[in-house]
């Protein structure tokens, strides 16, 4: 039997066995399920320490001269002294590793954040306004309808989460300004827009892999058949 | 022979002389010029006693030593009886009245002597001749008749005559001594409780000659000296009753017995313990006051106590001293004298409630632990016999009821409407209401059941015979058109363009994924373009070998091994992006199978992102692409990123496409679609799905809009029912 119609019956088998979900949660889906996991798990240890530890710390360590070698020795540490989370009780040694993780992790973060994705946006938000270079080969008109569209929605849901209220002097209660509860309720509609967009999205998403997996399942069967 | 030189005179005077013979002065300032030696010549008789002595019979010598002590005895005794106090003294009275008298042991009598002795006639001749001559003779002239081992044992002239050894015992026992005899001085007669005759005749009865000879060392002018001195007053005779009073005290210390106290504390298997255990009661009995201070009545009282009920009480009140006992009895005589005066004025108080609260955890605790005896006694253990130790069991043993706390809350009025307030606020939230019937599950599990199996089957049906009823679509989104042109240009250059494609998405969304990116994978290689795939993903890797492994068998004229590198797993994330930015040949150093890929034929001469002709993206997740956007947009400048995405990604990412961060987009089957209209592709893999997605897609919508309007019809009813 060849590899590969090995591998393919094997597939062939395992999917089967995680659409029997629907017909209910049973033993096979979960024995899939667990297979999976510690697949994935044992996958995940081999390439990290061949694709990382392998060749980024322990070769250099053994192979860079004296000097170089403080630059593989700081992460070697590090990454030691992270192995102490596993304990509770010394878990705290490991803290200056986490720190130096969170700390630069955020920085990136922040750092992309507002570069790549703030001023981009902003940007964004403005150009359907510059009437001078219409994109699409459109109207301007259309181009400063959708500009418009786009600055209201965006302002709107903005205001949806505005969660301030201002209170009255004769009541316990407060209340929105009707300034703020108008784009909020706009906003509310862009918002549920956005949400089925994505829910759809996702719907789309899985119905393609289910199309996917079935069309295995036939590529398998019909030569079988035939 | 040395000699002392006279500080005043400077004449050599001998090393015994006491005053210079020439000036007549004293030679030593803590000598008592009364007590003189004596003169010199009286010196030469004492140095020439000794061998005068021997040239005289001993018999001789002895009948003038006691008629010196005949004459000197009576005054010696007299100055040593000044001496003695006067307590000893009335011992010794009463001591020779009740021992037998020492005189008894005189020398015998000549009436007491045996017959033998009487008769002079039965008598052997050599006692005859000592009889008649009364002299002493020499042993040697006496020495025909003796044996011949007795010679050798007794000497020639030290063993003296019978006769002369009977005035020495008389001379010597206490009896004579008081008479006038010579006083030994070693005699301990001042010794209590021992009777000095036993010790004087039981020492001196084996008398030798040396003893003779210290007797007969005494210079006569000490016996005259001693004669000259005034006779001193005897003391009082004592009263036949005083005596016996005095030795009451002398039995009671003799005889004192171990207090009763320590008698009766001592452990019972005394053998165990250690010797040092008994050290305190040893303490007390030294410590027994002088028989003058005893107090008998007190130790009666203490003994007759014991004896009763009462006996740790009798115990400490005979231990504690009489002052303690007078400041004790003070303070009785004090709070009685107190509680005379006030008690009949004062009336019995009733304590308020708030007082009654406040009053401490010992007055609210119904029982307390007994307070501890601090004149305890350790009955056991290795502490035995010690007072004031820390009890160790009785505070386990003992068990105290917990003090009962009041459970009313004092509240004032405000608090009080508060607490209401609050109260009918969570009222509803308390209250519990019937418990809802039971729903049975098996209406939905059919619905689910029957849904997917619907959903399954139409697109088996679909997929299986494929009828091709849905139709293209016409409408390509801009995005896509945008990422066609893009990969047209780069592919239609002269040279083959070099693309970096990032591979982030899960095997899960593959199917979908995989499906979309063969037709682009495809078109980059039908362009000859080199293919540098990297992956935040673990399993990214495994994803694009599978990619390519697919992508190539529909392209058999590129050369896949040569074109495309795998660089592997990035790990970091947003991190791994910035460094990858900054320098990818730090960051990706080696492909997968270890070749150091920037020195490979593909990417050699690159050294930044930016040398890259494209970047595409192939994700299904939003975060990984915004890190992408964020991190290497900015690094590569105009070089288009084009993204190919899952549906799901898509409305998060359109923001992007908008701004122009992201060059061109294919997302989902549809953009798939749309770009295999765009090239014109027959044989697209998204082609052979389009009728099962589409079946699907409209399969769900019904579902969709049934499901909404059974709901709907379902709440109509109910709000019937209700009406």
């Amino acid at each position: 039997m060849a590899p590969d119609l090995l591998w393919t019956l094997i597939a062939f088998f395992l999917t089967i066995l995680v659409l029997s979900y629907v017909l209910g949660d049973n033993a096979l889906f979960r024995f899939i399920m667990m297979v999976f996991v510690g697949i994935s798990a044992g996958y995940a240890a081999v390439l990290i320490y061949y694709q990382v530890l392998l060749p980024r710390l322990i070769i250099p360590l053994m192979t860079v001269p004296a000097p170089g070698k403080a630059v593989f020795i700081i992460p070697a540490v590090l990454g030691i002294l992270l192995l102490f989370k596993l304990s509770p009780r010394l878990s705290a040694l490991g803290n200056p590793s986490m720190a130096l993780l969170t700390g630069v992790g955020a920085a990136v973060a922040v750092g992309g954040a507002v570069t790549g994705t703030l001023f981009g946006q902003i940007s964004g938000a403005i150009s359907p306004f510059d009437l001078a270079g219409v994109q699409g080969g459109g109207s301007w008109i259309t181009q400063l309808l959708g500009g418009i569209v786009l600055l209201g929605g965006t302002v709107c849901s903005l205001a949806y989460f505005h969660f301030g209220a201002r209170k009255k002097d004769d009541e316990n209660t407060g209340s929105q300004p009707v300034l703020i509860q108008i784009p909020a309720r706009i906003g509310q509609v862009f918002i549920a827009i956005t949400l089925g967009a994505l829910f759809a999205g996702v719907l789309s998403a899985a119905l393609a892999a289910l199309i996917e997996r079935l069309a295995f399942l036939i590529n398998v069967i019909k030569p079988l058949i035939s | 022979m040395s000699e002392i030189i006279c500080p005043f005179c400077g004449a050599e005077n001998p090393i015994e002389a006491v005053a210079c013979f020439n000036c007549k002065k004293q030679l030593y300032d803590d000598v008592d010029p009364d007590a003189s030696p004596p003169p010199r010549d009286e010196m030469e008789w004492l140095k020439d006693f000794r061998g005068f002595a021997d040239d005289r019979s001993a018999g001789t010598i002895k009948a003038t030593e006691a008629d010196q002590s005949s004459e000197t005895g009576e005054t010696t005794t007299g100055d040593e009886e000044s001496d003695v106090p006067e307590w000893l003294a009335r011992i010794r009275a009463l001591k020779e009245d009740e021992t037998p008298a020492p005189a008894e042991e005189e020398p015998v009598e000549p009436e007491e002597l045996p017959a033998y002795l009487g008769n002079e006639a039965e008598l052997p001749d050599w006692i005859k001749e000592i009889k008649q001559g009364d002299v002493p003779q020499p042993l040697e002239e006496a020495g025909g008749d003796m044996p011949e081992w007795l010679k050798n044992m007794a000497g020639p002239d030290e063993l003296p005559a019978a006769e002369d050894i009977t005035p020495d015992l008389s001379m010597i026992s206490p009896e004579s001594g008081a008479e006038g005899g010579i006083q030994l001085p070693d005699i301990p007669y001042d010794l209590p409780g021992e009777e000095p005759a036993e010790v004087d005749l039981g020492q001196f009865t084996p008398l030798t000659d040396d003893t003779v000879d210290e007797a007969v060392d005494i210079p006569d002018d000490l016996f005259e000296a001693i004669a000259s001195q005034p006779e001193p007053e005897k003391p009082p005779e004592p009263t036949p009753a005083e005596p016996q009073d005095d030795l009451d005290w002398l039995d009671t210390d003799i005889t004192q017995p171990e207090p009763t106290e320590i008698k009766e504390e001592e452990p019972t298997d005394s053998g165990d313990l250690p010797e040092w255990m008994f050290e305190p009661a040893e303490t007390e009995a030294d410590t027994v006051p002088e028989p003058g201070e005893l107090d008998f009545t007190t130790l009666d009282a203490s003994l007759a106590a014991i004896d009763g009920e009462n006996m740790p009480a009798a115990q400490s009140e005979a231990a504690l001293p009489d002052w303690l006992l007078e400041d004790e009895a003070e303070n009785f005589a004090n709070q009685a004298e107190f509680q005379s005066e006030g008690a009949p004025n004062l009336e019995v108080g009733e304590m308020p409630g708030w007082l009654h609260a406040m009053r401490p955890l010992e007055a609210a605790a119904p029982e307390l632990a007994s307070p501890m005896d601090e004149n305890r006694v350790e009955p056991t253990g290795p502490l035995a016999g010690y007072q004031g130790l820390l009890p160790g069991e009785g505070v386990v043993t003992q068990y105290s009821r917990p003090p009962v706390y009041s459970a009313r809350m004092q509240v004032t009025d405000k608090q009080r409407i508060y607490a209401t307030l609050f109260e009918t606020l969570i009222v509803d939230e308390t209250r519990v209401g019937a418990p809802p019937a039971e729903k049975s599950t098996t209406p939905q599990l059919v619905l689910r059941m029957s849904v997917g199996l619907v959903l399954i089957g139409v697109i088996l049906m679909a997929l299986i015979f494929n009828p091709g009823l849905a139709a293209s679509p016409t409408l390509v989104p801009p995005e896509s058109v945008v990422f066609y042109d893009t990969l047209q240009n780069l592919t239609a250059a002269a040279t083959p363009p070099r693309v970096l494609v990032g591979l982030d998405y899960e095997p899960s969304l593959s199917g979908e994924l995989s499906t979309i990116a063969a037709s682009v994978v495809e078109d980059w290689m039908a362009g000859n373009s080199g293919l540098a795939f990297v992956s935040l993903n673990l399993s990214g890797p495994a994803l694009a070998d599978d990619l390519v492994n697919k992508a190539g068998a529909r392209v058999p004229a590129y050369l896949a091994a040569e074109r495309v590198i795998n660089l592997g797993y990035l790990p970091g994330g947003a991190t791994a992006l910035a460094a990858l930015a900054a320098d990818p040949t730090r960051a990706a150093p080696a492909s997968v199978d270890g070749i150091q890929a920037w020195n490979s034929l593909l990417l050699q001469g690159m050294v930044a992102v930016s040398d890259f002709d494209a970047i595409v993206l192939l994700t299904d997740n939003t975060e990984n692409t915004r890190a992408w956007i964020e991190q290497v947009k900015p690094a590569v400048g105009s070089t288009p990123l084009l993204v190919v995405s899952s549906a799901q990604a898509a409305p998060a990412l359109q923001p992007y496409v908008q701004s122009g961060q992201i060059t061109g987009m294919i997302s989902g089957f549809t953009g798939g679609a749309a770009y295999e209209q765009l090239t014109q592709a027959q044989n697209g893999s998204i082609r052979s799905y389009w009728d099962a997605y589409q079946a699907g897609m409209l399969l769900i919508a019904a579902f969709m809009l049934l499901g909404s309007l059974g709901f709907g019809i379902m709440n109509i009813f109910r709000r019937t029912k209700k009406a």
